[in-house]
């Protein structure tokens, strides 16, 4: 509903509007620009995509103990540090954590920071909609974890929860119900989002920034949010008949009365695929800006990695069934779908190729960023073969549901999606904070991790072989699996160790930043390529003092190079001349709000309610009310806020939550 | 009415260069994200629609429920004359809404007015026949716990009707601005995009009227 | 939801300004028209109901012909109502591939539980 946000049409001739305000909003206006207040009330996309980043470290510190708890039991046979019980929760709520609250909230960091920078915008489409993202992410997430405390035990069925383990019989305590009711609060938060982002991408381009024209990253997050905007409604649909089976005494899971288990995996897989290469596709475009910038060349075949991302898009459609060779599916179906699966490893070939190629014969600069981009091609590329592996049903069959599994999605998750998270934070990090992360002590953070997760990950392929089963508590010593755990025990911790530079790395880097005089490290500290860098750092509050005009793909480098007569790259312009200051006072902005907030915080007391007892729901349903017709009746900008600190309505006066961003074109001259 | 948009938008395009306000595909962004988030719906109905197809199978075929009185339920209740009724009501609800946004582009607040009341009131008359069919139904022993179809049955038209209830809540709220002299031929879109969600509930009901009703 | 929420701008779009009349008397009675050609093809599926005033043996093409009346209605309230026919393709793209996608992930997973397959063919 709230996308129907249309509110009064800003003035063509940009006067400001002759008539006196009514004050509509029920909550006096948030005006602080700093302090814990200026934080909840940000409708600033730059804002929302660091507390995206803070919250999905906390969620990785969370999910990150619970891995190390399951590697601790499982160092020596016969472990009786978890129970059969708690093993089976703290698996599962490890799985959920770090898929939804880790890899794809630390994507959409990236996404909310970096989409409106790197196609010239003021801000996203619907800014309050964007906090509203955020803060049902974060209940969501929270939420979910509250059922260690408050639900008698966390989620005990896997993270894809197949029944009829999920039922009431099987997993008595509340655990799946937060599963299923988390979930689809940080589901809702991912939808908004994406319509979100899909709008600021096809509407709020800078003039002359065609489609082919955006940066890698951003037609990889465009490809994302399609897929999570065509996928969501069905893992919707899936824990919706979850929680009326739990809650409401619904059939669509009880066997005994007919109802077909198969149903469950089906649903949750024509979300649970495409949703892999939601997890991944932001890592890939990561990487696509950072080795063209560190090769100093440009991305080999730009055409083939778009369509190779919009490939995957498509084609991850039609695959989910490989993850069900096993359930008894028919022959016909596991033909199909073995032989799509086949396919779709075309298209990332395609990827890895190109990655490969942009590096040959550049003048490569082995950064920590850099380090972590070709880390990821290398574990990914591991990761995939032995996906390609699953996609022979006659091996897969074999393979199903033992430690080769985890192993492979280890690899394509943690060393493709992860690494590729991580190099993003080395690089942007002086964008988003004004400061350089310490290289030395992130080359130590990179090869910690990266000898840590093969010693972790790579002995399970082997254990998977061996025939060790997935989620199985214990294991005897006659088994033979004892020495290759210990191997992933051991490499756990030099993960753990290279998290704990990563983190005294921040505290670092600040400190010593903060002793030296707050040094800037400019705007464009890694002779980069797309537009975010062609602003100061950190990226001031209005993003473009101009909104700038495109002339080619990597406009900004091109205003810093030429070619000389042999097609080599040659300075034409200092970047000090071809950045913008960031300086302008008259930009009209969205007002922050407390609504998004309020209206999220009424969605986990309204699961609470689902739950538990019925009477919860109502203080919940009455504060969703009041935060929606707050909302609406709330006028996105107030006319008189502004980034800077004079000018009143002089232009750009829009009134609803789009048009103020769409800033007046430039009249830069275009150098080079 | 569309036509008015598009004359806009191409107006918009020639003052393109006093104000940037045009977005790159000429559309607003909250009509863009309406359709976006409507076609994230198609999902969501196809997954409830699939659900009760399957189950309503399986109940047919599940080993030792054949002829049961519970299959015999899960069958036969339907009363499509009266459901044809209900889906002509709401057929012609989407009549009146696109009356409603056609008057208020001419700025004809009485007949705006009227056909928003209209629509409400259609919606109303339709929910309020899903609620007789619904408490019908459960006289006959037909309840949302009963078994695997009356569970997919009661889920999906239940979503249906949830939708059209939120629908008809939007569509009041309209009303009640207009009243306060807030909707205005400007705002047009406001209401068109408002229409579009109505009109999309319509269709969903299209879509089910055939295949769970009418389909054996 | 949000109806206009801000009292502040009194004038509008110039463009928005100054339409209105006989364009939209005309699409008026087009969408007159499409909602009696919706009624007639809703009484014509209410008919299948009815089987015995149909000669024998024609129950077999109901699903078919429902089938095409149902995609008859889908896309006259689409194309018209909600105006896809004259609005900017864009959009009609998105929603169909919403569609699509729809209708062929689901129509593969009835596929793989047998569904099109008679009654006692399927699993369980």
């Amino acid at each position: 509903m709230a996308l129907v946000e249309r509110e009064t049409l800003a003035l063509p001739s940009g006067a400001s509007p002759g008539v006196a305000i009514e004050p509509l909003g029920v909550l006096a206006r948030p005006h602080t620009k700093t302090g814990w207040r200026s934080w909840v009330s940000t409708v600033d996309h730059k804002k929302i995509g660091i507390m995206y980043g803070a919250a999905a470290l906390m969620f990785f510190i969370v999910g990150g103990l619970e891995a190390m708890l399951i590697r601790i039991q499982l160092a020596q046979p016969n472990g009786t540090v978890l129970s059969a019980d708690v093993y089976n929760q703290v698996y599962t709520m490890h799985g959920v954590t770090m898929v939804f609250l880790v890899i794809m909230p630390m994507a959409a960091a990236f996404a909310n920071y970096l989409l409106p920078l790197q196609i010239g915008a003021r801000d996203v489409a619907f800014p309050r909609l964007n906090a509203l993202s955020f803060w049902m992410f974060l209940g969501g997430g929270l939420f979910f974890n509250t059922a260690w405390f408050v639900g008698g035990g966390g989620a005990d069925c896997g993270w894809f929860c197949y029944a009829p383990n999920s039922g009431v019989v099987f997993s008595p305590t509340h655990g799946v119900d937060f599963y299923a009711v988390g979930l689809q609060i940080a589901g809702a938060a991912s939808l908004i989002g994406a319509v979100n982002l899909i709008v600021t991408v096809l509407n709020m381009r800078a003039p002359g920034m065609t489609l082919f024209r955006m940066p890698v990253f951003t037609w990889m997050q465009l490809v994302v949010q399609f897929l999570l905007l065509f996928s969501l409604p069905v893992i919707t649909v899936a824990l919706f008949l979850l929680t009326f089976d739990r809650s409401f005494g619904a059939n669509f899971f009880n066997i005994s009365q007919g109802a077909d288990p198969l149903l469950w995996q089906h649903l949750f897989w024509i979300f649970g695929h495409p949703e892999v290469y939601i997890l991944i596709l932001p890592s890939f475009g990561i990487v696509s800006e950072i080795i063209p910038t560190m090769s100093r060349k440009p991305i080999y075949g730009y055409p083939f990695m778009v369509f190779s991302g919009i490939a995957i898009g498509f084609m991850g459609w039609g695959v989910w069934a490989h993850h069900m060779f096993a359930s008894g599916i028919g022959p016909i179906s596991v033909a199909a779908f073995s032989l799509s699966t086949m396919f779709i490893a075309v298209p990332t070939g395609v990827k890895i190729l190109n990655w490969m190629a942009t590096m040959w014969g550049g003048k490569i600069t082995f950064n920590t960023p850099m380090l972590f981009s070709a880390g990821l091609v290398a574990m990914f590329t591991i990761g995939g073969l032995s996906g390609v592996t699953h996609s022979v049903a006659p091996a897969d069959t074999q393979q199903t549901d033992t430690y080769y599994i985890v192993a492979h999605f280890h690899y394509v998750l943690f060393g493709g999606a992860l690494l590729g998270l991580f190099a993003g934070m080395y690089f942007w990090w002086p964008k988003a904070f004004g400061l350089m992360l310490n290289d030395r002590l992130g080359k130590v953070h990179f090869w910690l991790m990266l000898v840590g997760f093969n010693l972790t990950f790579g002995p399970m392929h082997i254990l998977g072989l061996q025939g060790m089963s997935r989620r199985i508590q214990t294991y005897q010593p006659s088994d033979g699996f004892t020495f290759w755990n210990r191997v992933a025990t051991f490499g756990v911790f030099w993960i753990a160790t290279g998290m704990l530079v990563f983190l005294y790395n921040i505290y670092s880097s600040w400190s010593s930043w903060k002793k030296a005089g707050r040094p800037n490290p400019g705007a464009d500290p890694w002779d980069a390529r797309s537009l975010e860098w062609s602003i100061p750092s950190p990226t001031p509050e209005h993003n473009f003092d101009v909104v700038p005009e495109i002339h080619a793909q990597d406009d900004f480098w091109h205003r810093k190079y030429g070619e000389d007569e042999k097609g080599r790259a040659v300075r034409i312009a200092a970047t000090e001349d071809v950045v913008q200051k960031g300086d302008a006072t008259d930009v009209h902005l969205p007002s922050p709000s407390f609504y998004p907030l309020i209206l999220a915080s009424a969605l986990p007391i309204i699961g609470y309610g689902v739950i538990f007892n019925r009477l919860i729901a109502i203080p919940g349903a009455v504060l969703f009310l009041f935060g929606l017709y707050g909302w609406a009746f709330e006028p996105a900008t107030e006319p008189d806020d502004h980034a800077g600190d004079g000018g009143h309505g002089a232009h750009g006066g829009g009134d609803h939550d789009g048009a103020a961003l769409a800033a007046p074109s430039t009249e830069e001259a275009h150098v080079g | 009415m569309a036509e008015t948009l598009t004359a806009s938008a191409e107006g918009g395009h020639a003052a393109h260069d006093d104000h940037g306000h045009e977005t790159n595909t000429g559309i607003t962004n909250e009509k863009l994200g309406m359709w976006l988030f409507l076609g994230s719906e198609c999902l969501l109905f196809g997954g409830l629609i699939s659900t009760f197809l399957l189950y309503k199978k399986k109940l047919d075929t599940f080993p030792g429920f054949e002829n049961t009185t519970i299959v015999r339920l899960g069958r036969n209740v339907y009363d499509i004359p009266f459901t044809s009724v209900s889906s002509f009501v709401l057929l012609m609800s989407s009549l009146t809404m696109v009356l409603a946004v056609s008057a208020l582009t001419r700025d004809d607040q009485r007949r705006m007015r009227t056909w928003l009341l209209a629509t409400v009131f259609l919606g109303a008359t339709f929910l309020a026949g899903q609620v007789y069919e619904f408490t019908a139904f459960v006289k006959e022993g037909l309840g949302f716990t009963t078994n695997i179809f009356s569970s997919a049955f009661y889920t999906l038209t239940g979503f249906h009707g949830a939708h059209v209830l939120i629908g008809i809540i939007i569509l009041m709220t309209m009303f009640a601005r207009s009243l306060q002299g807030k909707l205005r031929a400007r705002n047009a879109e406001t209401l068109e995009i408002a229409g579009l969600y109505w009109h999309f509930v319509d269709v969903v009901w299209v879509v089910i009227f055939v295949v769970v009703y009418l389909i054996k | 939801m949000s109806a206009e929420t801000v009292a502040t701008a009194t004038t509008g779009h110039p463009e928005h300004a100054g339409h209105g009349g006989a364009v939209h008397e005309s699409h008026d009675r087009t969408y007159v028209k499409i909602a009696c050609i919706l009624a007639v093809l809703t009484f014509m599926e209410m008919l299948t109901y009815f089987e015995s005033i149909f000669p024998d043996g024609v129950e077999r093409y109901f699903a078919v012909v429902l089938l095409v009346l149902m995609g008859t209605k889908f896309y006259l309230i689409s194309a018209y109502f909600m105006h896809l026919r004259w609005d900017k393709p864009v959009l009609k793209r998105v929603f169909m591939t919403g569609i699509v996608i729809a209708v062929g992930v689901y129509l593969i997973m009835l596929t793989a539980f047998n569904f099109w397959n008679g009654p006692g063919v399927m699993p369980h």
